[in-house]
């Protein structure tokens, strides 16, 4: 029986000095870090495939060649509502689904800390745009080798979304372009998105969290304005639709999860 | 001759009994895999660490043998409702031991290897090693029979206790982080599966037995309190239980005991850094149905359990079964 008790005795003494919690390690959050944002193209729920046939809105069939969308103005913030903005002239992306690479991003020299938000624009912001051609840096090259420039006194196409279309039961493809963006500076389209993240990214010096960002492309003709493309099929510089398409664009977005 | 059939009887049921309690070792896999990259991939290989999987036998049988279990699980390698999927195969070697200490208490052991490997639609990852070995002290209440006072009796007669069949037992032990834990650090892709958790983790049991002839009844339940290792991961909290009924048949001098049960286990959400990882918790539950061998001092079992529900990792991860076989040599 003694056998027993010190037996006891012992196990419960390994179990309480196990489950101690070593609570002195007080994070010391300093120094700079590497934000990574990963942007993850889909078609309601599914990975989106190039050449893929999808349902569309009503009868519609579409089947996407290009997807392409300019992100800037990329911005984190703390719990506390501490606020870091990336350097705007280094904070212009074309997400391409054709190139696997220009769908990660990789941010140097970011603050550590504990990140709850992030914001992004669609677009290029008219402060950016009214720099003037010089003004834009790299990314005007950028931008037209993507095909992401109309002209420059037109401006940027902020999003490509181009393929072919059939509707009611009819096997006849018709081809679809969406290109929107703001109109030089007559009608600004630019739009920032904030999204929370699901768990906070926890920059250090010795960690880059990933924030994995998805972009479901049904929702740029059906989010807030359902769009045919029966109705219209070539939306360039549509005074009515263009703006339509960028708030539904902005609606696309959602963090499915973070990477620390 | 009516004493020694009883004898005989009573030492097989106790017979019976430590066999299927071996069983119930079966009653815990680890958290489940995290089969997607979703959760930083860390899924553990845990569903097969020695620690987690099962304790050995709460019976009256003192053994060492060896135990093979297979585990099949199914996750998506993705976020998207189109990812592929992935097939994980969990082999675990146990050396596993039940040893008396003292009358109504005893230490089980298990010390296991693992060998897992995850088939991708355009390759195969594979991992073995050592896992997690775990040790647990048991305490065992044996119920007896109120003794009615025969005023006939002998008074020189030794009386002896009349146990009731019924018994109870505690446990508790503790996991140790043998098995290697690799932080994943390229999570994109790699689902870094896991030899352990590494993490050192509490584990505390309760159990019900009851024997009759050759009829038994065998229950446990048992609480894994995870700790968190030193990547800052720590798995979920974890509830299992397990649950059979078995009747044994003479077949000549051997004992065949087929069985039913049912199984399952509750998992807590992941936690990293102190947050808790989304769509981590889960549970499942499985049917189980097997027999047992005993030819005298070795006993040869198995067991296969299929899923009757589950919810793991926001349904992306799925069990699809698990077998179990062993050979024991009674002490």
């Amino acid at each position: 029986m003694k056998v027993l008790k010190y037996a006891a005795f012992g196990m419960l003494l390994i179990i309480g000095m196990s489950c101690s919690k070593d609570d002195d390690k007080v994070d010391q959050i300093s120094g700079e870090g590497t934000l990574k944002i990963e942007f993850d193209n889909a078609y309601a729920g599914s990975d989106l495939l190039l050449g893929t046939s999808y349902p569309g809105n009503g009868t519609e069939r579409l089947t996407i060649d290009t997807f392409k969308y300019i992100v800037s103005n990329i911005s984190v913030t703390q719990e506390d509502g501490t606020v870091f903005t990336y350097p705007k002239d280094e904070s212009l992306f074309v997400i391409d689904e054709s190139d696997n690479d220009s769908r990660f991003i990789s941010l140097p020299n970011v603050p550590a800390g504990n990140y709850t938000k992030i914001s992004f624009g669609i677009g290029v912001d008219q402060e950016k745009y009214l720099q003037g051609a010089e003004g834009q840096g790299d990314f005007l090259a950028i931008a037209t080798d993507a095909g992401m420039l109309w002209s420059w006194q037109a401006g940027y196409k902020f999003i490509r979304y181009e393929g072919s279309f059939s509707s009611d039961g009819s096997t006849e493809e018709t081809a679809f372009a969406i290109h929107m963006g703001s109109h030089g500076s007559a009608l600004d389209n630019y739009k920032e998105i904030t999204l929370d993240l699901p768990v906070s990214a926890k920059l250090r010096t010795d960690i880059a969290p990933e924030i994995h960002i998805v972009a479901d492309l049904a929702g740029v003709l059906n989010a807030e304005t359902i769009l045919y493309l029966a109705d219209k099929a070539q939306i360039h510089v549509d005074p009515v639709k263009s703006p339509q398409i960028a708030v539904n664009t902005s609606k696309i977005f959602t963090v499915d999860h973070v990477h620390n | 001759m009516n004493l020694l059939k009883t004898k005989g009887l009573r030492s097989f049921s106790l017979f019976l009994y430590s066999i299927l309690v071996a069983f119930m070792a079966n009653a815990n896999p680890c958290p489940k895999p995290l089969g997607t990259y979703k959760f930083d991939c860390d899924f553990c290989g845990c569903a097969t660490t020695g620690g987690n999987f099962g304790f050995g036998t709460l019976g009256n049988t003192n053994f060492i043998g060896v135990r093979y279990s297979y585990q099949q699980f199914k996750s998506k390698d993705g976020i998207f409702e189109n990812s592929p999927t992935s097939q994980e195969h969990f082999n675990t070697y146990q050396v596993w031991a039940k040893i008396p200490i003292a009358s109504n208490f005893h230490i089980t052991a298990t010390v296991p290897y693992q060998d897992l490997n995850r088939e991708f639609t355009d390759r195969t990852e594979q991992l073995n090693g050592l896992g997690d070995i775990s040790l647990i002290g048991w305490y065992t209440l044996n119920f007896k029979k109120n003794q009615i006072q025969d005023e006939d009796a002998d008074a020189s007669r030794i009386s002896m206790p009349v146990f009731t069949g019924h018994s109870l037992r505690f446990g508790m032990g503790i996991k140790l982080p043998t098995g290697e834990f690799e932080q994943v650090l390229t999570e994109r892709v790699n689902p870094g599966f896991q030899l352990g958790t590494g993490s050192t983790d509490a584990i505390f049991s309760a159990g019900y037995s009851y024997s009759k002839n050759m009829f038994g009844i065998n229950a446990t339940g048992s609480y894994f309190l995870k700790g968190e290792n030193r990547n800052a991961y720590r798995f979920g909290d974890q509830l299992s239980y397990n649950a059979k009924v078995f009747n044994g048949f003479l077949v000549g001098t051997n004992v065949l005991a087929p069985f039913v049960g049912l199984s399952g286990d509750f998992f807590q959400k992941i936690e990293q850094y102190g947050d808790q990882l989304p769509d981590t918790n889960g549970y499942m539950h499985l049917g189980t149905i097997g027999a047992e061998l005993s030819l005298k001092r070795l006993v040869v079992g198995a067991d296969i359990g299929i899923p009757l529900r589950q919810e793991l990792f926001a349904d992306d991860v799925k069990i699809k079964q698990r077998l179990l076989f062993y050979l024991n040599y009674t002490l």
